[in-house]
């Protein structure tokens, strides 16, 4: 317990840092940006004086108190889900924020469980069928896993995207076909949200799963060196259940490493949500960049950050459940 | 983008096998693969292009063609009698003899922007990660040699950056900083302060198992200061961990420039400097001008072909440098092609030892002795295939009689253990068994299990699976490594009941893995461990007890107790002598400890350099060896009683295999070496009549025998540590 | 033994250590009492064994004498003064360490003749040619012809060879203690003799003062001329060594020996106790071998026992050696039980 309670410690510190930076680098760097999206703000006709205030307070523009107590009070309306307010949506970016959220959860949630199982599956094969036409994915993989998110994303519009110009089989703009259906419980709308996640989930999927199949593939070679995997074939026992021993022991160190992964696909993903104009939380920060709307920009870089620090104590936990030595530390 | 720097992480254990990164004298030898070539082919026409892409351009990237000027198409429904004016939008060129790959919806080169992008690209990345690199040598090596407060202060902020998403955060950064977009210098270090993080901890892992490395404390404990020991001693065994971690942040860094590009933060063609254009950047303006839509790939896809590429370049060299830290991981793959070359075929099956179909050696007429259990005759195993095969164990015979405790001493590199695993076909890849007959005569304890002769060499997997563990048992040196560490011992005996013993219910499966534990001495609630909570001795009397499970007739005893103290190792081995009394087992006994043998054996093999060179009754061998050999090695081991006298031991080391001498393997460390040894291979024959036989040129046509090896044969007398005789 | 004072000497050293247990992120770190009150002398041109199983603390011991690690308490005398604070390069140059696996104790990316004159340039002890001083430490070591084997790297010698090799390092320095930690378990049996013959070289001809660390008794006895037993981080017995090996007088040695590999056996072995050394993070009470010994009696749980002079030069703390009066007496405090001293004479 003590443990997962460090590495809680470690991840409390990485939000407040998260949080401190999007705090300071509006009221600190140099050139004053953030005068620019004030002014844009109040020129733009959808954000009336409480709105500009409210912009002005949130980056300390134009705001005469200490920056101690900006901070506090920033920290304060953190703690109260108060993440500012937005000019160009003309709403608070939390609750903006709130309705983004669960399309780039599902689509990362999707993505990475279908591209980790898939990469466990292959990478696995790989390694045990050493020397055979399966290590022709080596190369492919090693491809794979060298293209950019997006333009991968790109590439499968061209080819599938009805927006692209060769197959047109998958919708490939927007999170659902918002002329056609309307949102909430019908299955029109269950349909289309389906049918319009299946490129952009592919590109994520596709885009990690050469990572996942190298990393896996790797692990799964250096194990099957141990003794423990030599004594289970001494044993007799079926290939499965050898297999399963090298496995189960090579995944630890792939979970060990989770952080990194999730990180790339998280950074990945927002590239991914742009290319399909998916409405989740990257396809938004891509809008707000281009609007100048650092509330929101701010927002959503913490928002992100907290979902990954989420999947990260999600990842640690997932390895004190598989590693006994781990489970008898914490 | 590549997470696959796990090995990375790895640190190599200590022991004789100690890293990989230990084994070389070069600081970094990538191996020659065409992997690596491929990478490092793609890297340097990237650098190359990079180098001069910008002066050879046909056309200048901004520039617009205006011999070929963009070709307008009517805007649907403006124009003629539809009441609106005529609207226009223009359309690229699709590549031609003028415009290699076509041109933009601005009539751009597409081509000369490619070459003059790759140049700003390629700096980013390379700048940021010398940056990052250099930052988390700093923090990573201080971290881990300093130690204490220093490492936990460094390691917090070190993972807190690696859990802060990266390219949020460079977006963040690079949003705010308005000044990041002209200049790429900024952007560099923006990339860096992003991405260091990864290989800091890496390297710190590394550092750390460094320090605590012997050659660091002994240049400690020869006065060297700390800046040299970190600058000398520790940075060039980090080289290829740094080297590796670069190649990871040029490619991560590349990525980022080109994602932040790609949304407009990383500066743009028309900021400053001019003309600076960027593979992200190229991307960016194709998206935002609908060339997807528009089915104008050539625009769009060479730039993001090129960082695939780029990448794939990176990641082969990568690639190289993580086999060269790992060596497991080479063998992969290069096996299956030299194995076809030299005409072997490996077969699909993993776990069993493939047997070489090129010219076996005329096998001897199975002689079998009438309570012969396992019988080897004539087995040779290479590791590797063709001319790079090191003879591994040649052309040994050995047979093991129901019930007996057959010894196979040797040292390091003899052969003993490739020995035993091959005759259960349980090698691994490179090994190959290129000649040899294994029979084992099996009749079973129990009711099941296959009875009559098998030839294990012939056998196929379902065949060798009745047998392994069954019928042969196997117990390894490290019952550390042995055990499957993240399943209790229990599922590790449910698992192996459940496959040999399908009728045994859930419950009667615990029941007699409890009976079994406690036959070695343990309690059953034992059963509930995970292999690391129990001490040595204790997970070796588990694996023994697994060993037992089955009723096996056969036990390959491999180094049993050689990692365990003294007295745990007499007490497990009293308890196995007891066992074997008991339940009638034969045992190959492995082990270098020639003193254990004597007192334990019935029967003693000796091993040299991959052959049998002596077999005799255990008693017979310890009092009046025959092989120059034997008699040197119990020369090795001084008494525990008497006078001290000085020993001698044997001068010289144990072979190479790769590199045996001519003749008798053992002719430059023999003392009574003839010329004959130098010249001819001695083979295993009978001698003076008896049971025991000799590889040895002294006992052969009438040669002159010393003294020391004519010693008389002493009466026969059971081992020592048998408590009563069948 | 000689009345001067020894060339080396550790008085009551106690460390504790901190080791970390799981793996990975997960791991947390316990304290260890890996040597307790531990009192060693080792004089010129003599070895000393220090014996016991893994885990007694013996290569602790080794690794205080070597200062490579600070004490938690006692001290360490050179000639009968203390030694200075700190590690400082004269005490490298009298006391040096050579280490159990000779595969890690070489840097593999330096060659053989880095080794050798780093030790030379940091003591400016090679004040003319390096290079003769190196070929004269290689051949010091057998290792012929110097030259060629001064120019290779650690991976191109055979293990007995590297071990030659840190000896030769040791030496560069021109010692007066030599701490061997082990020097020849990881080596293969057939050459493990020749090392044993070279440290027995050093001694005699150098007038060396060696510290020999290991595990196997029959070595020892071969080697040294006083044997020392650890057990559970505390010495329980310190004689000449064939005295010790055919008179041993504490429970723990008489069980070492008897579990010792000896093919001249006439009979079975008849294991004197059983059980595994306890752990050090609840060491047992009294004295530390009560639960695994055959004869331990009441006092044994109670009280840790006082170090007895059981013939000359011999001394084992056990209660079995003290009368049963004076058992009785120690227990109302008369008899002082402290560290294993060769000073502390009783009887």
């Amino acid at each position: 317990m003590v443990v997962i309670l460090r590495r809680l410690g470690v991840y409390v510190l990485a939000a407040w840092v998260a949080i401190t930076v999007s705090f300071l680098l509006p009221r600190v760097v140099p050139g004053n940006p953030v005068a620019g999206a004030v002014a844009r703000a109040s020129q733009s006709g959808n954000c009336n004086e409480q709105c500009v205030l409210a912009v002005e307070e949130q980056l300390g523009y134009n705001v005469h108190t200490p920056l101690w107590d900006q901070y506090v009070q920033y920290l304060g309306n953190l703690v109260h889900g108060d993440l500012g307010h937005s000019w160009s949506e003309n709403a608070p970016v939390g609750s903006l924020i709130l309705s983004f959220l669960p399309w780039t959860l599902v689509l990362l949630g999707l993505g990475t469980t279908l591209s980790f199982l898939a990469g466990s599956a292959i990478g696995t094969l790989v390694a045990w069928r050493r020397g055979s036409s399966v290590e022709l994915m080596l190369p492919a993989a090693t491809f794979f896993q060298s293209l950019p998110y997006f333009f991968l994303g790109l590439v499968i519009v061209l080819i599938f995207g009805q927006t692209g110009t060769m197959l047109r089989w998958f919708p490939s703009l927007f999170g659902y076909d918002i002329f056609a259906v309307t949102p909430g419980p019908n299955l029109p709308y269950i349909q289309s949200v389906l049918s319009h996640a299946i490129l952009p989930a592919a590109t994520v999927v596709l885009a990690s799963l050469g990572g996942f199949i190298l990393a896996i593939r790797n692990q799964v070679i250096t194990t099957m060196d141990e003794d423990f995997v030599l004594v289970a074939q001494a044993k007799g026992l079926r290939t499965r259940t050898v297999v399963w021993y090298a496995v189960r022991n090579a995944l630890l160190p792939v979970v060990a490493n989770f952080t990194i992964a999730i990180s790339l696909v998280v950074g990945g993903q927002i590239l991914v949500e742009i290319v399909f104009n998916y409405p989740g939380i990257g396809f938004h920060l891509f809008d707000a960049l281009g609007k100048l709307d650092y509330t929101l920009v701010q927002g959503i870089f913490v928002v992100i950050t907290l979902v990954v620090l989420a999947a990260n104590l999600l990842a640690d936990l997932v390895y004190v459940a598989i590693d006994p030595r781990a489970r008898q530390a914490a | 983008m590549t997470i696959d720097t796990t090995a990375l992480a790895k640190i190599p254990p200590a022991g004789p096998a100690a890293g990989p990164v230990l084994q070389r004298g070069r600081i970094l030898r990538l191996p020659r693969s065409p992997k690596v070539i491929a990478g490092l082919f793609i890297v340097a026409v990237f650098g190359l292009i990079a180098l001069i892409g910008r002066w050879v351009v046909p056309y200048s990237p901004n520039a617009t063609d205006s011999q070929n000027w963009v070709q307008h198409v009517l805007v649907p429904g403006t124009g003629g009698d539809s009441g609106f004016p005529a609207s226009y939008y223009p359309l690229p060129y699709g590549p031609s003899a003028a415009h290699w790959l076509g041109t933009t919806v601005f009539a751009q080169d597409v081509w000369s922007q490619l070459l003059a992008s790759t140049q700003a690209t390629m700096f980013v990345g390379l700048l940021a990660a010398a940056i990052a690199t250099a930052l988390s040598i700093i923090f990573g090596v201080s971290a881990g040699y300093i130690g204490g407060a220093t490492d936990e202060g460094l390691s917090l902020i070190a993972n807190v950056f690696l859990a802060i998403p990266g390219l949020p955060l460079l977006i963040v950064l690079a949003d705010y900083v308005p000044s990041a977009g002209s200049s790429i210098f900024l952007v560099a270090a923006i990339i860096a302060v992003t991405t260091w993080a990864y290989s800091a901890r890496t390297l710190r892992a590394q550092t750390l198992s460094l320090r605590n490395r012997d050659f660091v404390e002994a240049a400690r404990v020869s006065g060297e200061g700390r800046t040299r020991i970190i600058l000398a001693e520790i940075l060039p065994n980090l080289v290829p961990i740094v080297a590796a971690s670069f190649l990871f942040t040029t490619l991560a860094a590349i990525y980022a420039y080109v994602a932040i590009s790609f949304l407009g933060l990383g500066g743009s063609p028309t900021g400053s400097p001019a003309g600076l254009w960027n593979w992200g950047e190229m991307l960016r303006e194709g998206f935002a001008n609908n060339a997807v839509r528009g089915g104008w790939w050539w625009w769009w896809a060479p730039p993001g072909i090129c960082v695939a590429l780029l990448g794939t370049g990176l990641a082969l060299l990568n690639f190289g440098i993580d086999e060269f830290i790992n060596p497991r991981l080479r063998t992969a793959g290069l096996t299956a092609r030299a194995a076809k070359k030299a005409g072997i075929k490996l077969g699909t099956a993993v776990g069993v030892t493939p047997v070489a179909s090129i010219s076996p050696i005329a096998v001897k007429p199975a002689t079998s002795a009438a309570d012969a259990v396992l019988e080897i005759h004539g087995l040779s195993v290479d590791y590797g295939y063709g001319a790079e095969a090191v003879h591994a164990v040649m052309n040994c015979d050995l047979v093991l009689r129901r019930g007996r405790v057959l010894g196979l001493a040797g040292e390091s590199g003899s052969g003993k253990t490739t020995l035993a695993l091959a005759a259960m076909r349980l090698l691994r890849q490179p090994a190959v068994i290129t000649s040899g007959q294994v029979l084992f005569h099996s009749r079973p304890f129990t009711g099941e299990g296959p009875k009559g002769t098998i030839d294990l060499l012939a056998a196929g997997l379902h065949q060798l699976r009745e047998v392994r563990w069954s019928e042969i048992a196997v117990v390894l040196q490290s019952s550390l490594n042995a055990l499957n560490p993240v399943i209790t011992v229990g599922a590790q005996f449910d698992d192996l009941l459940r496959v040999h013993r399908p009728k045994l219910s859930a419950l009667d499966r615990w029941a007699r893995s409890g009976e079994l534990l406690e036959m070695v001495g343990m309690n059953a609630d034992r059963l509930r461990s995970y292999p690391h909570e129990l001490s040595g001795g204790m997970r070796q009397r588990a694996m023994i007890a697994m060993a037992l499970a089955l009723e096996p007739q056969v036990m390959i005893l491999d180094e049993p107790t050689t990692a365990l103290d003294v007295v745990t190792q007499r007490e497990i081995l009293e308890e196995l002598m007891g066992l074997r009394d008991r339940l009638g087992f034969a045992a190959l006994f492995i082990t270098h400890d020639l003193s254990l043998l004597v007192e334990l054996a019935d029967e003693i093999a000796v091993m040299y350099a991959g052959r049998l060179m002596e077999r005799a009754p255990a008693a017979s061998l310890f009092h009046a060896p025959r092989l120059p050999y034997t008699h040197g090695l119990l020369n090795c081991f001084p008494p525990m009683h008497g006078k001290r006298v000085p020993m001698e031991g044997i001068p010289g080391s144990p072979p190479d295999l790769r590199d045996l001498p001519s003749g008798c393997a053992f002719h430059p460390r023999c003392r009574w070496a003839m010329d004959r040894c130098t010249r001819e291979v001695p083979q295993l024959a009978p001698v003076d009549g008896s049971g025991r036989e000799v590889a040895c040129w002294l006992h052969r046509d009438g040669a002159q025998v010393p003294a020391e090896l004519a010693r008389p044969e002493p009466a026969q007398r059971p081992a020592l540590m048998r408590v009563s005789e069948q | 033994m000689s009345a001067a004072a020894p060339v080396l000497e550790g008085r009551n050293l106690t460390k504790h250590f901190w080791v970390k247990r799981g793996r990975g992120p997960f791991a947390r770190r316990t304290a260890v009492n890996a040597v307790d009150n531990v009192s060693v002398r080792l004089e010129g041109g003599s070895v000393t064994a220090l014996v016991g199983e893994s885990g007694a603390g013996k290569t602790t011991v080794g690794r205080l004498l070597a200062k490579i690690i600070k004490p938690d308490a006692g001290s360490i005398l050179v000639d009968g003064k203390p030694a200075p604070s700190g590690r400082p390069r004269s005490y490298a140059a009298t006391v040096q360490m050579v280490f159990q696996d000779p595969f890690a104790s070489l840097n593999p990316v330096h060659r053989i003749r880095h080794h050798l004159a780093r030790p030379l340039q940091i003591h400016h002890l090679a004040a003319g040619d390096v290079n003769t001083v190196v070929a004269g430490l290689l051949g010091r070591v057998a290792l012929k012809p110097p030259a060629q084997f001064a120019a290779k790297f650690p991976h191109e010698l055979s293990g007995g060879q590297r071990q030659r090799v840190a000896i030769a390092r040791a030496l560069a320095v021109r010692p007066r203690v030599l701490i061997a930690d082990e020097p020849v378990s990881m080596l293969d049996v057939s050459i493990r003799l020749g090392i044993l013959n070279l440290l027995a070289d050093l001694r005699d001809e150098d007038r060396l003062a060696i510290l020999y660390v290991t595990h196997d008794i029959a070595s020892a006895r071969y080697l040294a001329d006083t044997i020392a037993v650890m057990y559970a981080g505390q010495l329980v017995e310190v004689a000449p060594s064939v005295e010790l090996t055919d008179h041993p007088a504490h429970p723990y040695t008489q069980l070492l020996l008897s579990a010792a590999p000896d093919p001249d056996r006439a009979q079975p072995p008849v294991l004197a106790g059983s059980g595994a050394p306890p752990s050090l993070l609840a060491p047992p009470s009294g004295c530390r071998f009560h639960p695994r010994c055959p004869h331990a009696m009441d006092v044994c749980k109670r009280k840790a026992p006082p170090n007895i002079t059981v013939a000359p030069d011999h001394i084992a703390a056990c209660w079995l050696h003290v009368d049963p009066s004076e058992r009785q007496a120690s227990e109302n405090g008369a008899i002082a039980t402290g560290p294993l001293e060769k000073a502390e004479t009783k009887r």
